[in-house]
């Protein structure tokens, strides 16, 4: 069962992912700031992240570099931040994928899907 | 129409100089193979790519972009949905079928449906047009960054006193001086790498590097005879590149570089 990291601090939200990622057979671990997030990822060796850039204590890009510092982990930044130098900057961080919110779950779902495929 | 005609006025303003800064040795000799009929936006893709360091191929036609890809093996594959001969889906399923090179969609389609159908027949990706030209550049960069990353063990490989960088396709000795590989001595570096230290078969080595029509052992021994000439301290009794008689071929690599990244 893949284990997916979900950074993110709107509860709603965070609600949300946690439901389609459990309904479609994944386990979830949440976390609401950066500094739990890096926590987590170091600890719980997820299999895929996804992570919101306006975080309170501090810009998911730096949760972003911090895994990308040991990990391989597949990111996708759900993020409201639509410019196109925020998608780019997430990307060059070393994102995989940047989905903006408000988001389709369906569309979601399959890019997450496309990314734990190929570390099939 | 429309679509096209944004394409234009969004990437004009786009091509220049930040984008050709961002050229790397990341992208060196890494091959997009384009299925785009849109004549102005083949141009767009060809223009963004080459200032970047990429080769670019580009097809018009679904069947002629399947046989380039059998062809020329690229590194990442742009697909159009709507191409004159057929479905670009069709084109995705058709690919996948052999290779697992990162697909990108490329498309006017702004359906959900669509989106969803081109994930599930195998996409990476789905960038809907008009498109961002730093942005797909930038994806196109995560997607080869993932890809190889995902698919060999190792980022470095060390092979007596040559390095190789995988990621960047280049190599040099420990005293500095460059040993210059081919696109396709690469590959066959990363299909036995990707294999670690297990016997990867003729035909297998065959498929993966010229894809799946392609049926010559001649030209893979001349090639792995090469690869020994350039890597190989004493090429006549190989230590890195071993053939296994009758079978195919073994990648050892020195144990120190495992370690590596």
């Amino acid at each position: 069962m893949p284990v997916v990291l979900i950074v993110e601090d709107d509860q709603g939200i965070q609600d949300v992912l946690r439901f389609l990622a459990e309904a479609n057979g994944m386990r979830v671990v949440a976390a609401n700031t950066c500094d739990v997030a890096i926590r987590e990822a170091e600890s719980q060796r997820p299999d895929l992240a996804i992570v919101d850039l306006g975080l309170p204590d501090r810009d998911g890009i730096h949760v972003i570099r911090k895994i990308r510092a040991w990990s391989h982990l597949p990111i996708i930044v759900l993020s409201a931040r639509t410019p196109e130098s925020q998608r780019r900057a997430a990307l060059d961080a070393g994102a995989d994928d940047f989905v903006a919110k408000p988001f389709s779950a369906p569309e979601l779902l399959a890019r997450m899907q496309a990314l734990l495929r190929r570390r099939d | 129409m429309q679509a096209r005609f944004q394409v234009a006025l969004l990437l004009k303003p786009a091509q220049p100089e930040p984008l050709r800064k961002q050229a790397s040795m990341t992208e060196a000799m890494h091959l997009v193979l384009v299925f785009e009929d849109d004549q102005a936006i083949q141009n767009i893709l060809r223009m963004l790519f080459e200032a970047n360091g990429f080769r670019v191929v580009i097809a018009e036609t679904a069947a002629r972009g399947e046989q380039d890809a059998r062809l020329h093996r690229p590194d990442i594959v742009l697909v159009d949905l709507g191409l004159p001969d057929r479905d670009g889906l069709n084109v995705i399923t058709a690919i996948r079928a052999w290779s697992p090179v990162p697909i990108i969609v490329l498309s006017a389609r702004t359906a959900e449906a669509q989106r969803l159908a081109a994930f599930d027949n195998g996409a990476d990706d789905y960038i809907m047009k008009p498109f961002s030209a730093p942005e797909l550049l930038a994806r196109v960069r995560a997607i080869v960054r993932r890809h190889v990353r995902g698919e060999l063990p190792m980022g470095v490989l060390e092979l007596g006193d040559v390095s190789i960088d995988l990621g960047r396709r280049v190599a040099h000795r420990r005293d500095g001086s460059d040993v210059r590989l081919t696109p396709l001595e690469h590959r066959i570096l990363e299909t036995l790498a990707r294999h670690g230290d297990r016997i990867v078969t003729h035909a297998a080595l065959i498929k993966e590097v010229w894809g799946p029509h392609r049926d010559d052992s001649r030209a893979l021994r001349v090639y792995i005879g090469s690869l020994r000439k350039k890597l190989e301290i004493d090429p006549s009794r190989p230590r890195h590149i071993l053939t296994e008689l009758g079978v195919g071929y073994r990648l050892v690599i020195d144990t120190e570089s495992a370690a590596g990244t």
